[in-house]
């Protein structure tokens, strides 16, 4: 157990720092992000090393308990932008809570609309919240825990992909609004890509994900009253 | 290294103390979530200095694609296992994403304009 745990964990961080070094070689472009590149390479190559998917899955726990003290390393950024956020704090809750109603009022509508099953609804009603606070609201609503992963991280990919082109065609230029919009639909993801833009449109994105969280998991009470 | 590794401690305290809190009240929100607005309070009152905790949590946020591969090798792996219109969750993804992109970066637009003429 302990050795696939060092297995596990030890192939993930080489093939990851390999990873970044061939995505800092090529000049950040943006399809070699190490996301796509090594989740593919250890896809791929994870069975010729004789590890299968359910002992590598075992063997990287760190990782889960990192990503919960990433989601709380937040605290940092947020701080420093406290006196930003003060000045904006309006525009920032009308846009987080105005963003979050879409995404849950849209999710229920096109889900209701292709008639979807109860439980897969509830696995995908809370995906606009970031991964550890959409699974347990999905576990609340009776949804199915694997599938939240799938769709939190899905729509995080697409909105990573997708969304600094839409801003773009859309001629949004304001860094909150950019900020907002990447931190609100893609979350830890939106927000890299939005530090590398700059500090404010990081600053919005770390605080777009965090309050979205909050705003998604206080919506998820009422579901279940109409329900 | 070892001043890394305390400030570690520190986060990893925070998010102990949030896991607690949930549990205790049981609130239907994320320990690290309770755990990150305990340390943004304790940054705000002073209680902790960002200087124990800051060179910890760069590291974490510089590297957090890192913390997504694991995650999403497994949603691959159990993509095999829905057994329904996959291009319809597909719709639902897409459809709400856009949603969520297009209405929050139009509104917070929209706003910042509506000030800015108010102003004049």
């Amino acid at each position: 157990m302990i050795e696939n745990m060092l297995i596990s964990t030890g192939i993930t961080v080489f093939a990851y720092l390999i990873g970044l070094k061939i995505f800092q070689a090529f000049n950040r472009n943006v399809w070699l992000n190490p996301l796509y590149t090594v989740t593919l390479f250890l896809f791929i190559f994870l069975p010729f090393l004789h590890l299968d998917y359910q002992s590598y899955e075992n063997g990287s726990g760190v990782f889960s308990i990192l990503m919960q003290t990433a989601i709380v390393s937040l605290a940092i950024p947020l701080f420093k932008q406290w006196p930003l956020i003060k000045k904006n704090f309006k525009k920032i809750g009308m846009g987080i809570f105005v963003g979050g109603a879409a995404g849950v009022g849209s999710t229920f509508s096109l889900a209701s609309l292709f008639g979807i099953k109860k439980d897969i609804m509830a696995s995908l009603l809370p995906k606009a919240a970031t991964l550890p606070v959409a699974l347990s609201a999905s576990g609340t609503l009776g949804g199915v825990p694997a599938l939240t992963v799938l769709f939190v991280l899905t729509s995080a990919l697409f909105s990573f992909i997708c969304g600094p082109k839409v801003l773009e065609w859309l001629n949004i230029k304001s860094k909150a609004a950019r900020g907002l919009a990447m931190g609100a639909s893609a979350q830890a993801l939106g927000a890299s890509k939005c530090l590398q833009w700059g500090e404010e449109e990081g600053a919005m994105s770390a605080i777009a994900m965090t309050t979205t969280a909050i705003i998604v998991s206080s919506f998820i009470p009422f579901y279940m009253i109409f329900s | 290294m070892p001043k890394v590794f305390w400030q570690f401690t520190l986060i990893f305290s925070s998010l102990a103390f949030g896991n607690a809190i949930v549990s205790f009240f049981r609130l239907p929100l994320s320990g690290s979530i309770v755990g990150m607005l305990l340390l943004f309070l304790s940054l705000l009152t002073g209680i902790i200095q960002i200087e124990w905790v800051e060179k910890a949590a760069n590291v974490h946020l510089q590297h957090m694609t890192l913390l997504f591969i694991p995650p999403v090798i497994g949603a691959l792996v159990y993509f095999h296992h829905i057994h329904m219109k996959i291009w319809k969750l597909g719709v639902v993804i897409a459809g709400s994403s856009l949603c969520i992109i297009i209405i929050t970066g139009y509104s917070v637009e929209l706003y910042e304009k509506l000030k800015r003429r108010l102003k004049r």
